[in-house]
């Protein structure tokens, strides 16, 4: 026997872990070598010096503890575990009800904790199917805002949400919190979409050191009229209702397992707060609320059954850069502690179609120029199952025609006079171009998937809508307009497909397909850089700039991290949200206004080399 | 380390904090000197332990008793000690990192183990902690840690082995003292 054998066998027999098979052999060694022998003692003393080093004394953190976990907001009370059948048997049913939830809730709060037993949890074909089932709703609804001034730590709100497909919709939500005095005005909000008409009441925000004296007394209300079917310019917070765009490309979601949410099943997962936006800014519309930072945690209990976001809990998240951002936002959440939280309840899914307010009397509502009608742009010669004809007509010179399948929605435009540099609809810099197949030509899908654009000879067209891009293209390709590529002054011209960009760029990194939850990428090119632009769920999305040199620049901002990706330096700026290092002569940079130092990190670690 | 009964386990994950407090005192102790042993920073520490009590209560619905509830609590707090190491790494400009050919000189430290384990890696050290000083076996410290026992096995051995250079180096250092005086 070898003496480096011997060691580690020495070492399995101080923990009673050596193999009998081995014992004699070990054994006879130890006889015939001495310096094993002292090997053998030596490791027995130090097993003896660190079992026998001084233990300090540990803080008393009970009463710590304790009076955290009893300082939580109460969670409510509805729901009650599913999976856990140590809990139905408990002896503590009712009275514990509360905490219980407390616990359920909060389980998916840790990212790397022991075995997670809860399954993958599949929200994106949650929300697609629940979509088309969905008719209309009508709920209560209770939002809980933590932290909005110093004093008045605690906001809230009780209402009502209502709606039928496809495009009608009111939120009210009643400000039922018990302010210091009489100078602070309660955040009473409405919102209602009726087809092509529109109008939202609430009070604007102000500064935090200006309040209470800086709320206006009287609500502002914003109407408008001849709104085109599912107008981006007046939108209906579709995800309130059923959060597609927050889900349908797939985030990051972390499974929370099952639960009883206001008596329906219902599913949980974790994400980040950029994932959930739409919904929350459907929900912050008018009034006003306390921000909430990108990288906050929310746990978002979806219905099993049809996708409505029963229960969301935003979470504060801890990190060097929310804390600045924190400050700097005059909020003092610790790394936790609750945010906001969104709760329905009475959920009814065949109510009576819903009394929709006009808005107060003597507002002029503004004019969004939809002239219903018919459109006579091109139309699809395809379209997903169940889809029908909803609203259309034409703004201007621009063709409108909408279809609906419950809360999924489409529209196709289209102009014949398009004079701009850019392609028609709304487009970045970095499109993803794709073949439409079969003589199509060519399509761009700018970043989020949720569009795609063509340019055709004598026609532009936009195909956007609430389904996966697929479908989208699908459309695309049915309306019979062969796309072109774009003319060489337009914006887009330096977009290409990776495979596209020659050997100049061979080696580029990338985020490889099989490891993206991301849309894209969009790819644009200079001679001296490639930008590639990724998009996923809600507003989560990266882009990752490559430029050859070999050096940082020295650095703008006063406070920069330096972070080890890829085996090398990398350099954070927290107020840019970049990441950047030099990697075989390219300085990569990774930017995001909705991912956080840790999530960079992550991407960093996975881009690989093209080719 | 006495393992709790399974019916205070159930009334802290019900909800009882009156159990959950009989838990939090019954593992404060080993846990603080744990996540002390790993951090190497008793503040640090200090938080982590709170932290590691409050996720556990937050996961105590997902204990199912399949294993030992220390093996599962000690998890819980490995992860979080894990998690604080990389962060205090990522955010440090210039991490600090005592070597295993860097024997303490002071006299007053030279026979702290402590300094001894500051040396070994955070992997190994974990490892040695949970067996040597928690008095886990492989197999648990494998859970805790989501390795293999063998895993464990060869990180105890290298961690050992490490210490035993270590304070061999140390000795021969400190004659090398006394040989210069």
């Amino acid at each position: 026997m070898r003496c480096s054998v011997a060691h580690r066998l020495i070492s399995d027999r101080i923990d009673d872990e050596l193999e009998p098979s081995r014992a004699d052999e070990l054994e006879q060694h130890l006889t015939a070598c001495e310096s094993c022998r002292t090997f053998a003692e030596r490791l027995v003393s130090v097993r003896r010096q660190v079992q026998l080093q001084p233990a300090g004394r540990a803080p008393d953190v009970v009463p710590r503890v304790l009076a955290r976990l009893e300082q939580r907001p109460t969670a409510p009370a509805a729901l009650v575990a599913r999976r856990e059948p140590a809990r139905r048997s408990s002896p503590w049913p009712a009275a514990a009800a509360v905490f219980l939830v407390a616990a359920v809730v909060a389980a998916g709060v840790v990212g790397v904790d022991g075995p997670r037993d809860a399954e993958a949890i599949d929200a994106s074909s949650l929300v697609a199917a629940g979509q088309r089932e969905l008719q209309a709703l009508a709920a209560t609804v209770e939002v809980v805002e933590h932290g909005w001034h110093r004093d008045v730590p605690v906001r809230t709100y009780r209402g009502t949400l209502d709606y039928a497909a496809p495009e009608r919709l009111r939120l009210r939500l009643d400000d039922r919190t018990a302010y210091p005095s009489g100078d602070w005005h309660p955040n009473d909000v409405d919102l209602v979409v009726d087809g092509d008409q529109a109008w939202g009441a609430g009070r604007a925000g102000c500064a935090p050191n200006g309040l209470p004296g800086c709320l206006s007394s009287v609500r502002r209300v914003e109407a408008v009229r001849d709104r085109a079917p599912f107008d981006p310019a007046a939108p209906v917070p579709l995800d309130l209702v059923l959060p597609v765009a927050s889900f349908l490309v797939g985030g990051a979601e972390q499974p929370l397992g099952e639960a009883e949410v206001a008596g329906r099943a219902a599913v949980g997962v974790e994400v980040t707060a950029a994932q959930i936006a739409p919904l929350l800014d459907g929900l912050a519309r008018h009034g006003n609320w306390r921000p909430v930072h990108p990288t906050d945690r929310a746990l978002v209990w979806l219905d099993a059954d049809v996708g409505l976001p029963l229960l969301v809990e935003v979470r504060a998240n801890g990190g060097f850069e929310r804390d600045r951002w924190a400050a700097a936002n005059g909020l003092a959440d610790g790394d936790g502690e609750p945010v906001l939280s969104w709760r329905l309840d009475q959920v009814d899914l065949d109510p009576a179609d819903p009394a929709l307010p006009e808005p107060p009397s003597g507002v002029q509502p503004r004019s969004l120029g939809f002239v219903a009608g018919q459109a006579d742009g091109p139309e699809p010669g395809w379209l997903p199952e169940g889809m029908q004809p909803h609203r259309s007509g034409r703004v201007g010179s621009r063709t409108v025609t909408s279809y609906a399948h419950g809360r999924a929605w489409l529209t196709v435009q289209s102009t014949s006079d398009w004079a701009g540099t850019r392609l028609f609809g709304h487009a970045s810099r970095a499109v993803q171009s794709v073949g439409l197949g079969g003589g199509g030509g060519v399509a761009y899908v700018p970043e989020g998937g949720d569009r795609v654009l063509i340019h055709g000879d004598g026609i532009d067209v936009e195909v956007a809508g609430s389904l996966p891009t697929g479908d989208l293209l699908r459309v695309a390709a049915s309306l019979g307009v062969t796309g072109l590529p774009v003319p060489d002054d337009w914006d887009e011209a330096g977009s290409v497909t990776l495979t596209e960009l020659g050997p100049a760029w061979a080696g580029l990194l990338t985020l490889p397909e099989d490891r993206s939850t991301y849309v894209g990428p969009g790819v644009a090119h200079t001679e001296t850089e490639v930008l590639q632009t990724f998009a996923g769920a809600g507003d989560r999305g990266f882009v990752i700039s490559q430029v050859v040199g070999d050096t940082l620049g020295p650095p703008v901002d006063a406070v920069v991290l330096a972070v080890d990706v890829r085996d090398r330096s990398a350099r954070y700026t927290p107020d840019r949200g970049t990441l950047e290092w030099v990697e075989d002569g390219r300085i990569v940079t990774l930017r995001s206004r909705t991912l956080g130092l840790e999530e960079l990190v992550r991407l960093a670690a996975a881009l690989e080399p093209t080719g | 380390m006495r393992e709790p009964e399974p019916r205070v386990i159930r009334a802290a994950a019900a909800g009882d904090l009156d159990a959950f407090g009989l838990l939090v005192a019954s593992y404060q102790e080993p846990i603080s000197r744990f996540l002390c042993s790993l951090v190497r920073d008793a503040a640090l520490a200090e938080d982590l332990t709170q932290e590691t009590f409050i996720r556990a209560f937050d996961r105590l619905g997902t204990f199912e008793f399949r294993s030992r509830f220390s093996t599962w609590l000690f998890a819980v707090a490995r992860n979080l000690g894990v998690d604080a190491l990389r962060q205090r790494e990522r955010r440090s400009l210039l991490p600090v990192r005592i070597g295993p050919d860097q024997p303490p000189t002071d006299p007053h430290l030279r026979t702290e183990v402590a300094t001894a384990l500051a040396t070994l890696s955070d992997k190994l050290r974990e490892a040695l902690l949970l067996v040597e000083v928690m008095g886990f076996s492989c197999r648990e410290t494998g859970e805790i840690l989501g390795i293999p026992d063998g895993t464990v096995k060869s990180r105890l051995y290298l961690a050992r082995a490490q210490l035993v250079a270590w304070f061999e180096a140390d000795g021969e250092a400190a004659e090398g003292r006394e040989v210069g005086r």
